[in-house]
Protein backbone atom coordinates (compact mmCIF):
# COMPACT_ATOMS: atom_id res chain seq x y z
CA UNK A 1 0.00 0.00 0.00
CA UNK A 2 1.61 3.03 -1.00
CA UNK A 3 0.80 7.14 -0.21
CA UNK A 4 -1.08 7.31 -3.53
CA UNK A 5 -3.36 4.24 -2.70
CA UNK A 6 -4.00 5.70 0.59
CA UNK A 7 -5.31 9.22 -1.38
CA UNK A 8 -7.51 7.76 -3.36
CA UNK A 9 -9.17 5.60 -1.05
CA UNK A 10 -9.59 8.69 1.46
CA UNK A 11 -10.68 10.50 -1.87
CA UNK A 12 -13.51 7.61 -2.37
CA UNK A 13 -14.55 7.78 0.76
CA UNK A 14 -14.72 11.32 1.03
CA UNK A 15 -17.16 11.50 -2.24
CA UNK A 16 -19.00 8.12 -1.19
CA UNK A 17 -19.82 10.01 2.18
CA UNK A 18 -21.44 12.92 0.82
CA UNK A 19 -22.74 10.81 -1.57
CA UNK A 20 -24.75 9.10 1.43
CA UNK A 21 -25.26 12.66 3.01
CA UNK A 22 -27.14 14.09 -0.43
CA UNK A 23 -29.21 10.49 -0.79
CA UNK A 24 -30.30 10.54 3.02
CA UNK A 25 -31.57 13.90 2.34
CA UNK A 26 -34.00 13.17 -0.10
CA UNK A 27 -35.10 9.42 1.16
CA UNK A 28 -35.93 11.28 4.60
CA UNK A 29 -38.74 13.29 2.18
CA UNK A 30 -39.12 11.00 -0.08
CA UNK A 31 -38.74 7.60 1.58
CA UNK A 32 -40.59 5.20 -0.66
CA UNK A 33 -38.16 5.99 -4.00
CA UNK A 34 -37.02 2.83 -5.25
CA UNK A 35 -34.34 4.25 -7.43
CA UNK A 36 -33.21 6.20 -4.40
CA UNK A 37 -33.14 3.10 -1.84
CA UNK A 38 -31.51 1.14 -4.49
CA UNK A 39 -28.62 3.51 -4.69
CA UNK A 40 -28.41 4.32 -1.24
CA UNK A 41 -28.13 0.51 -0.83
CA UNK A 42 -25.27 0.27 -3.10
CA UNK A 43 -23.53 3.79 -1.71
CA UNK A 44 -23.74 3.32 1.45
CA UNK A 45 -22.14 -0.35 0.91
CA UNK A 46 -19.43 1.04 -1.53
CA UNK A 47 -18.72 3.75 1.51
CA UNK A 48 -18.55 1.14 4.45
CA UNK A 49 -16.20 -1.24 2.53
CA UNK A 50 -14.10 1.80 1.78
CA UNK A 51 -13.91 2.93 5.75
CA UNK A 52 -12.93 -0.65 6.57
CA UNK A 53 -10.50 -1.11 4.51
CA UNK A 54 -8.95 2.25 5.32
CA UNK A 55 -9.29 1.24 8.94
CA UNK A 56 -7.09 -1.58 8.71
CA UNK A 57 -4.63 -0.38 6.13
CA UNK A 58 -4.24 3.55 7.76
CA UNK A 59 -6.24 4.15 10.82
CA UNK A 60 -9.70 4.46 12.11
CA UNK A 61 -12.14 7.18 10.02
CA UNK A 62 -14.09 6.43 13.25
CA UNK A 63 -13.43 5.60 16.92
CA UNK A 64 -15.69 2.85 17.21
CA UNK A 65 -13.64 1.31 14.49
CA UNK A 66 -10.39 1.46 16.25
CA UNK A 67 -8.52 -1.81 16.06
CA UNK A 68 -5.93 -1.68 18.82
CA UNK A 69 -2.55 -3.17 19.01
CA UNK A 70 -2.06 -2.62 22.85
CA UNK A 71 -2.56 1.56 22.23
CA UNK A 72 -5.51 3.55 21.42
CA UNK A 73 -4.94 4.55 17.64
CA UNK A 74 -7.43 7.23 17.58
CA UNK A 75 -5.66 10.38 18.42
CA UNK A 76 -2.44 9.36 16.45
CA UNK A 77 -3.24 9.93 12.92
CA UNK A 78 -3.51 13.52 11.40
CA UNK A 79 -7.06 15.08 11.82
CA UNK A 80 -8.60 16.13 8.59
CA UNK A 81 -7.93 20.08 9.27
CA UNK A 82 -4.89 19.50 9.06
CA UNK A 83 -4.80 19.80 5.34
CA UNK A 84 -1.83 18.04 3.53
CA UNK A 85 1.86 17.43 5.02
CA UNK B 1 -17.65 15.28 9.35
CA UNK B 2 -20.56 13.92 11.89
CA UNK B 3 -23.23 11.43 12.08
CA UNK B 4 -26.24 11.30 14.56
CA UNK B 5 -27.24 8.32 16.30
CA UNK B 6 -30.95 8.07 17.29
CA UNK B 7 -29.92 7.83 21.11
CA UNK B 8 -29.89 10.06 24.04
CA UNK B 9 -26.04 10.03 25.97
CA UNK B 10 -28.75 9.82 28.82
CA UNK B 11 -32.11 9.11 29.23
CA UNK B 12 -34.44 11.85 29.75
CA UNK B 13 -38.43 11.02 30.79
CA UNK B 14 -39.95 13.78 32.70
CA UNK B 15 -43.85 12.85 33.29
CA UNK B 16 -44.67 16.85 35.16
CA UNK B 17 -44.62 19.89 33.16
CA UNK B 18 -42.66 22.36 35.57
CA UNK B 19 -42.22 26.05 33.13
CA UNK B 20 -40.59 27.82 35.46
CA UNK B 21 -37.83 24.78 36.43
CA UNK B 22 -37.78 25.26 32.02
CA UNK B 23 -36.67 28.56 32.65
CA UNK B 24 -33.81 28.01 35.08
CA UNK B 25 -32.63 24.81 32.94
CA UNK B 26 -32.49 26.26 29.96
CA UNK B 27 -29.66 28.11 30.64
CA UNK B 28 -27.36 25.00 30.52
CA UNK B 29 -28.41 24.74 27.06
CA UNK B 30 -27.86 28.52 25.85
CA UNK B 31 -26.49 30.49 28.74
CA UNK B 32 -22.74 31.58 29.73
CA UNK B 33 -21.74 28.18 30.94
CA UNK B 34 -24.23 25.96 28.72
CA UNK B 35 -24.10 22.89 26.61
CA UNK B 36 -23.89 25.23 23.27
CA UNK B 37 -20.94 27.12 24.44
CA UNK B 38 -19.02 24.66 25.53
CA UNK B 39 -19.74 22.42 22.57
CA UNK B 40 -18.46 25.62 20.21
CA UNK B 41 -15.51 26.27 22.59
CA UNK B 42 -14.18 22.96 22.15
CA UNK B 43 -14.61 22.70 18.12
CA UNK B 44 -13.01 26.19 17.86
CA UNK B 45 -10.21 25.40 19.35
CA UNK B 46 -9.02 22.45 18.18
CA UNK B 47 -7.71 23.72 14.71
CA UNK B 48 -4.67 25.99 16.59
CA UNK B 49 -3.86 23.86 19.00
CA UNK B 50 -0.51 22.02 18.04
CA UNK B 51 -0.49 18.71 20.09
CA UNK B 52 -2.69 15.89 17.92
CA UNK B 53 -4.03 14.05 21.45
CA UNK B 54 -4.95 17.03 22.86
CA UNK B 55 -7.10 17.92 19.54
CA UNK B 56 -8.40 14.73 19.48
CA UNK B 57 -9.58 14.99 23.51
CA UNK B 58 -11.13 18.81 22.33
CA UNK B 59 -12.89 16.91 19.39
CA UNK B 60 -14.07 14.16 21.51
CA UNK B 61 -15.62 16.10 24.31
CA UNK B 62 -16.78 19.14 22.04
CA UNK B 63 -18.49 15.72 20.38
CA UNK B 64 -20.27 15.37 23.77
CA UNK B 65 -21.15 18.57 24.52
CA UNK B 66 -23.63 18.38 21.35
CA UNK B 67 -24.90 15.39 23.09
CA UNK B 68 -25.47 17.35 26.61
CA UNK B 69 -26.87 20.03 24.29
CA UNK B 70 -29.75 17.90 23.08
CA UNK B 71 -30.70 16.35 26.51
CA UNK B 72 -30.70 19.75 28.12
CA UNK B 73 -32.77 20.32 25.11
CA UNK B 74 -34.64 16.96 25.43
CA UNK B 75 -35.71 18.36 29.24
CA UNK B 76 -36.46 21.94 28.45
CA UNK B 77 -39.02 20.73 25.45
CA UNK B 78 -40.48 17.76 28.22
CA UNK B 79 -40.89 20.25 31.19
CA UNK B 80 -43.33 22.20 28.71
CA UNK B 81 -44.74 20.03 26.97
CA UNK B 82 -48.70 20.38 26.19
CA UNK B 83 -48.94 23.34 28.46
CA UNK B 84 -51.95 25.29 28.74
CA UNK B 85 -52.67 28.56 28.19
CA UNK B 86 -52.99 29.09 32.19
CA UNK B 87 -50.07 27.03 33.36
CA UNK B 88 -48.07 29.64 31.22
CA UNK B 89 -49.40 32.65 33.01
CA UNK B 90 -49.10 30.81 36.26
CA UNK B 91 -45.36 29.40 35.67
CA UNK B 92 -44.22 32.69 34.71
CA UNK B 93 -43.42 31.68 31.05
CA UNK B 94 -44.91 34.14 29.32
CA UNK B 95 -42.66 36.34 28.37
CA UNK B 96 -40.71 33.20 26.52
CA UNK B 97 -44.16 32.27 25.31
CA UNK B 98 -45.11 35.13 22.98
CA UNK B 99 -41.30 35.18 21.11
CA UNK B 100 -41.07 31.22 21.01
CA UNK B 101 -44.22 30.03 21.77
CA UNK B 102 -43.03 25.97 22.92
CA UNK B 103 -40.07 26.09 20.48
CA UNK B 104 -36.78 25.40 22.72
CA UNK B 105 -34.08 28.52 22.01
CA UNK B 106 -30.62 29.00 23.12
CA UNK B 107 -30.81 31.94 26.01
CA UNK B 108 -29.72 32.40 29.27
CA UNK B 109 -32.20 31.87 32.18
CA UNK B 110 -32.24 35.77 32.48
CA UNK B 111 -33.04 35.99 29.11
CA UNK B 112 -30.05 36.98 27.12
CA UNK B 113 -29.73 35.37 23.70
CA UNK B 114 -26.46 33.32 23.25
CA UNK B 115 -23.16 34.65 22.79
CA UNK B 116 -19.70 33.78 21.55
CA UNK B 117 -18.61 36.42 24.34
CA UNK B 118 -18.80 33.77 26.51
CA UNK B 119 -16.10 31.66 25.76
CA UNK B 120 -12.63 32.15 23.84
CA UNK B 121 -10.74 30.83 21.42
CA UNK B 122 -7.69 32.24 21.73
CA UNK B 123 -4.75 30.14 19.81
CA UNK B 124 -2.84 29.51 22.79
CA UNK B 125 -3.14 25.78 24.23
CA UNK B 126 -2.14 26.76 27.73
CA UNK B 127 -4.68 29.87 27.61
CA UNK B 128 -7.41 27.62 25.89
CA UNK B 129 -6.68 24.64 28.22
CA UNK B 130 -6.70 26.71 31.67
CA UNK B 131 -10.40 28.38 30.17
CA UNK B 132 -11.43 24.81 29.24
CA UNK B 133 -10.68 23.67 32.64
CA UNK B 134 -12.80 26.81 34.00
CA UNK B 135 -15.54 26.13 32.12
CA UNK B 136 -16.14 23.10 33.19
CA UNK B 137 -16.23 24.33 36.65
CA UNK B 138 -18.64 26.93 36.13
CA UNK B 139 -20.88 24.34 33.92
CA UNK B 140 -20.72 22.29 37.59
CA UNK B 141 -21.69 25.13 39.98
CA UNK B 142 -24.16 25.84 37.73
CA UNK B 143 -25.84 22.57 37.91
CA UNK B 144 -24.98 22.71 41.35
CA UNK B 145 -27.62 25.90 41.53
CA UNK B 146 -29.97 24.22 39.18
CA UNK B 147 -30.08 20.81 41.75
CA UNK B 148 -30.72 23.23 44.23
CA UNK B 149 -34.07 24.48 43.16
CA UNK B 150 -35.34 21.19 42.04
CA UNK B 151 -36.60 17.86 43.81
CA UNK B 152 -38.27 16.05 40.87
CA UNK B 153 -36.81 12.62 40.65
CA UNK B 154 -36.82 12.73 36.82
CA UNK B 155 -35.49 16.26 36.42
CA UNK B 156 -32.67 15.69 38.65
CA UNK B 157 -31.54 12.03 37.19
CA UNK B 158 -30.23 13.38 34.02
CA UNK B 159 -29.24 16.82 35.77
CA UNK B 160 -26.86 14.82 37.99
CA UNK B 161 -25.52 12.63 35.20
CA UNK B 162 -24.58 16.19 33.52
CA UNK B 163 -22.70 17.36 36.58
CA UNK B 164 -20.69 14.26 36.62
CA UNK B 165 -19.70 14.70 33.24
CA UNK B 166 -17.73 18.49 34.11
CA UNK B 167 -15.98 16.36 37.00
CA UNK B 168 -14.70 14.15 34.20
CA UNK B 169 -14.15 16.57 31.46
CA UNK B 170 -12.01 18.90 33.81
CA UNK B 171 -9.75 15.84 34.72
CA UNK B 172 -9.41 15.20 31.40
CA UNK B 173 -8.35 18.91 30.52
CA UNK B 174 -6.26 18.70 33.20
CA UNK B 175 -4.65 15.66 31.73
CA UNK B 176 -4.65 17.57 28.41
CA UNK B 177 -2.70 21.23 29.93
CA UNK B 178 -0.21 18.35 31.43
CA UNK B 179 1.01 17.21 28.15
CA UNK B 180 1.09 20.30 26.44
CA UNK B 181 3.28 21.13 29.46
CA UNK B 182 5.27 17.93 28.81
CA UNK B 183 6.67 19.68 25.70
CA UNK B 184 7.79 22.63 27.29
CA UNK B 185 10.34 24.24 29.65
CA UNK B 186 9.68 23.23 33.35
CA UNK B 187 11.24 26.29 34.30
CA UNK B 188 9.06 28.35 32.79
CA UNK B 189 5.97 26.82 30.92
CA UNK B 190 4.30 30.54 30.84
CA UNK B 191 7.17 32.54 29.13
CA UNK B 192 5.39 32.78 25.37
CA UNK B 193 2.47 31.25 23.64
CA UNK B 194 3.69 27.67 22.53
CA UNK B 195 1.62 27.96 19.41
CA UNK B 196 2.94 30.93 18.24
CA UNK B 197 4.95 31.67 16.45
CA UNK B 198 5.08 28.12 15.17
CA UNK B 199 8.89 27.64 15.35
CA UNK B 200 9.66 29.43 18.30
CA UNK B 201 9.64 26.39 20.46
CA UNK B 202 12.15 24.61 18.28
Amino acid sequence: MDGNNREKLYAFITASSFVCDDLRLFLDTHPTDRAALEYWDRASQARNEAVMEYTKCYGPINSYHVENDCKWAWVEEPWPWEGRC
Amino acid sequence: MWSYDRILQHPVNIDQCNPKLAQVIMSQYGGPDGEIGASLRYLSQRFAMPNRKVAGVLTDIGTEELAHMEIVGAIVHQLTSDLTPEQIVEGGFQNYYVDHTLGVWPMAAGGVPYTSISFASKGDPITDLVEDMAAEQKARTTYDNILRLIHDHDVCDPIKFLRAREIVHFQRFGEALRLIQDELDARNFYAFNPAFPADFTK
